[in-house]
């Protein structure tokens, strides 16, 4: 697959230098830091836009959380601004709920509703379903002429948006790669004067949740951050190259692993379900429809298992919080196929989709307008350049989804809360961006089709099972005997070998 | 001989003519319930095709490559099939035999109780939870049910001394559960198609039956039911029809679907539904249904063939 990145981004930079003649490609090396014949293609010469024509209307479906966003017009209609001056076309941003993504799409594509940008997310579940269905189309072409700052900001990013060898998607670019450990509600830690900071092991939590437990009986002590999610899932580390069917157990291992019979995971199990047993978990944890992150931010609960550490160490937004990191970051093909934004196969224009992508990629403009509204009415710049946004109620994106976030300013949420300096903060950033490893599967992507029917076999059972285990609300030691037999039942093998028959042959595609 | 014949028969016709023609204001008047009909349920049904197709967006509804009963392999490969379709299917035989005796004993009493107001009253009040979204009646149950803050466990078994229930980890007590909220739930609006029948029996059968001196029980036994049995047999019928279908919210909401209940609250809609949320596949989806409403008309069919059988005049067609 990298060898076929390397020809798409040959081809594309061919295309660049084709058409505009007057940019002189100093070597068709696919490094994404090429800056010369970068800036020449932002300026026009890519591909000239045609602004004659009667503008075109975008329509871009993003993934928002439900709730209404009262300002949106507000924000399209500064945004129409810049886009019909920069690439001669209209948006129309439609939100859709995170939670019935899949059902509102298939909708849209069957009943030919116009759409032209999709983000996927989670994108890892999405793309190769989508590509297999050819809800969306691949956009090589379209890539290679009009998205020279695309190429740019994303580099090797790119394959995740890939598959089959084309490109379906754009990964948004993460800035930093997340990884598992704990929040903790910062007033409670200071309260009871609890360090956490010396924390290694789940063992050495439980002291810290004993104290929280005693002397605050009404609160609940942990929860998952999702309620989809289940504490055990989220604290063990295992890439599932695209689903949790089988993974790999270790950032270096080339061998597919069921992640249920692992002894991590059983030593993890165990942990939780005495946690649970002890009264830090809540009784209601697998029926409760509120995510632990709303309720930490409710004062509800002290501590979540999250997947969404950061190097941070904390944010302040609404309350604040405290961060530790139980495992390294360690960047995954789901990682960066988190959120992706591809093209409808309906879209009249695809061209147009992927001028705004890239637009949205080289102005910090119109990223910052996107993700924290207009300034003045939704955020205020702090005097350290940092976004002040606690009294932005009528718009919020709620993930990084538009652009280049290095280019745009950093909100204050979580500057203020690691107490460092803008610059330290970025320094630090960068530290934790360079120690991330990757996993030895970034790139590859499974793609389920010959397997579909196993899968959704497989979902069922795992929406029967994983989250009473995983949160210790029964004895897990022969109901995790009975889900590992009823996944295999599934099928989990025949998936666990498809899976693996596809990564050796891409392992070996790619000399690893 | 035969000049006669053909006149008799052109006179038959002549008056089917006529007797047609007397009706065109009734067919008039169900024509816009017949375009609706149409247009809903009849003009989809060429969608039933996709349940045989690969999923294929990009060109029409037809573009897909065959795969003839690939999509329905998830449902038959697993355990679990065994197991949603008996829930399916016994939980919908339990609705309709328990919902049955409990309507038509309810539609009784209320029949016998003698101020009209009052009986308004009661038939408007067991209607009301027909009403109820299934998401709120799942919320009330959560607020009896809660292991944390429920009704059950903290006001009558802690006073009691019984030790607090996990209800939405314990399977057993879901059957009894799901049966009490689907009468609850359901009985009103079956209360209604039976005393619309019991009203319309003459009260000349019960004064005759009184001067022959019969009791309350003979009168019921021999008077209401026997009028009653053609509304029951027709309901009988038309809910066989639908027993490879669940009530969604009944089966999912209720428990909150909770994982650890699964066993006794899986049912083939709730089943695909957790399958192919995040598939996201539609013709896997169409499989479904092709395959429950295909299972529901032949079920159908032989209902009312065994109907007519045994009594012709209470039969569908």
């Amino acid at each position: 697959m990298k060898k076929n990145l390397v020809l798409v981004l040959l081809a594309s930079f061919l295309v660049v230098g084709s058409i505009g003649c007057s940019n002189t490609n100093n070597g068709n090396s696919s490094a994404p830091s090429n800056e010369s014949a970068v800036p020449t293609a932002e300026n026009g010469d890519a591909g000239k836009i045609n602004f004659d024509e009667e503008p075109y209307t975008i329509k871009v479906n993003y993934a928002v959380l439900g709730q209404e966003q009262p300002d949106l017009p507000k924000i399209e209609a500064k945004l129409n601004e810049i886009t019909l001056k920069e690439i001669n076309a209209k948006i129309d941003l439609e939100g859709v709920s995170l939670y019935n993504m899949a059902n509102v799409y298939a909708l849209k594509a069957s009943s030919r509703e116009k759409t032209d940008l999709m983000l996927l997310m989670p994108g890892n579940r999405y793309l190769a379903s989508f590509a297999n269905n050819k809800m969306i189309r691949p956009i090589d072409e379209e890539l290679a002429q009009w998205g020279p700052a695309l190429t740019e900001t994303l580099g090797d990013n790119l394959i995740s948006g890939q598959f089959n060898g084309k490109q379906y998607a754009i990964p948004q670019k993460a800035d930093q790669k997340n990884t598992i450990g704990f929040h903790f509600s910062k007033s409670i830690l200071d309260k009871y004067n609890i360090d956490v900071s010396n924390i290694k092991s789940l063992s050495d939590l439980d002291s810290v949740f004993a104290i929280v437990h005693e002397k605050e009986p009404n609160m609940t002590v942990l929860a998952p951050e999702v309620s989809v999610g289940n504490i055990a899932s989220i604290l063990k580390w295992n890439d599932g190259l695209g689903n949790a069917y089988g993974g790999l157990l270790d950032p270096n291992s080339t061998k597919l692993e069921n992640m249920y019979e692992s002894e991590e995971f059983v030593e993890t199990i165990k942990k939780v379900r005495e946690w649970y047993q002890k009264g830090y978990i809540s009784k209601d944890v697998n029926t409760s429809q509120d995510d632990g992150a709303t309720l930490l931010d409710n004062g509800k609960v002290f501590a979540v298992a999250a997947s969404s550490v950061g190097f941070a160490g904390g944010s302040i937004k609404p309350i604040e919080k405290q961060s530790i990191a139980m495992y390294p970051p360690v960047l995954t093909t789901s990682d960066t196929q988190l959120l992706l934004w591809s093209v409808a196969s309906s879209s009249e224009r695809p061209d147009k989709a992927i001028q705004f992508l890239n637009l949205l990629n080289s102005s910090a403009e119109l990223t910052t307008l996107l993700q924290f509204g207009i300034e003045g009415e939704h955020y205020e710049v702090n005097a350290n350049g940092t976004l002040n946004v606690s009294n932005n109620k009528n718009y919020e994106s709620y993930w990084p989804m538009f652009g280049d976030y290095s280019k745009a300013p950093l909100s204050e949420t979580y500057v203020t809360a690691s107490g460092l300096s803008v610059e330290e903060f970025k320094l630090k950033q960068k530290a934790w961006n360079d120690n991330t490893k990757k996993s030895i599967a970034y790139g590859f992507i499974f793609d389920p089709g010959p397997v579909k029917t196993e899968i959704a076999a497989l979902d069922a059972v795992a929406a029967q099972y994983a989250k009473v285990i995983g949160n210790g609300a029964v004895d897990p030691t022969e109901l995790l005997k009975k889900f590992n037999d009823s996944l295999y039942a599934a099928g989990l093998q025949k998936v666990m070998d498809e899976k693996q028959r596809q990564f050796d042959a891409w392992l070996a595609t790619n000399n690893k | 001989m035969r000049a006669t014949t053909d006149m008799k028969l052109s006179g038959v016709r002549k008056k089917n003519k006529i007797k047609w023609k007397s009706y065109i204001p009734l067919y008039l008047m169900a024509l816009p319930a017949l375009i609706y009909v149409f247009i809903n349920n009849y003009m989809p049904l060429y969608g039933m095709q996709i349940a045989f197709r690969e999923l294929d967006f990009s060109g029409s509804i037809f573009s897909g490559k065959f795969v003839w009963f690939d999509n329905f392999k998830f449902l038959f490969t697993t355990k679990d099939a065994m197991i949603m379709t008996r829930n399916t299917v016994l939980y919908n035989l339990l609705f309709i035999v328990v919902g049955t005796i409990f309507s038509v004993f309810v539609a009784i009493l209320f029949n016998e109780i003698l101020s009209k107001r009052l009986a308004k009253f009661y038939q408007s009040a067991v209607l009301i939870p027909f009403f109820i979204s299934m998401v709120v009646v799942s919320y009330l149950g959560f607020a009896f049910l809660s292991s944390e803050n429920g009704f059950i466990n903290n006001s009558i078994l802690k006073p009691l001394g019984i030790d607090p229930v996990s209800w939405y980890t314990e399977p057993k007590y879901w059957p009894y559960i799901i049966l009490f909220v689907h009468t609850w739930k359901g009985m009103g609006y079956s209360l209604l198609f039976i005393t619309v029948r019991i009203i319309t029996i003459s009260k000349d059968y019960y004064e005759a039956a009184k001067i022959d001196g019969a009791t309350k029980w003979q009168q019921i036994f021999y008077i209401t039911l026997p009028f009653l049995k053609p509304v029951i047999v027709l309901m009988t019928i038309l809910s066989i029809g639908r027993i490879f279908y669940s009530d969604f919210g009944l089966f999912y909401q209720l428990p909150m679907s909770s994982g650890a209940l699964y066993d006794v609250t899986t049912t083939i809609d709730t089943y695909s539904f957790r399958a192919l949320m995040n598939l996201g596949d539609i013709t896997m989806s169409t499989a479904t249904g092709v395959y429950q409403s295909i299972v529901g008309f032949v079920l159908i069919l032989v209902t009312n063939y065994v109907t007519r059988k045994f009594s012709k005049e209470d039969s569908l067609f």
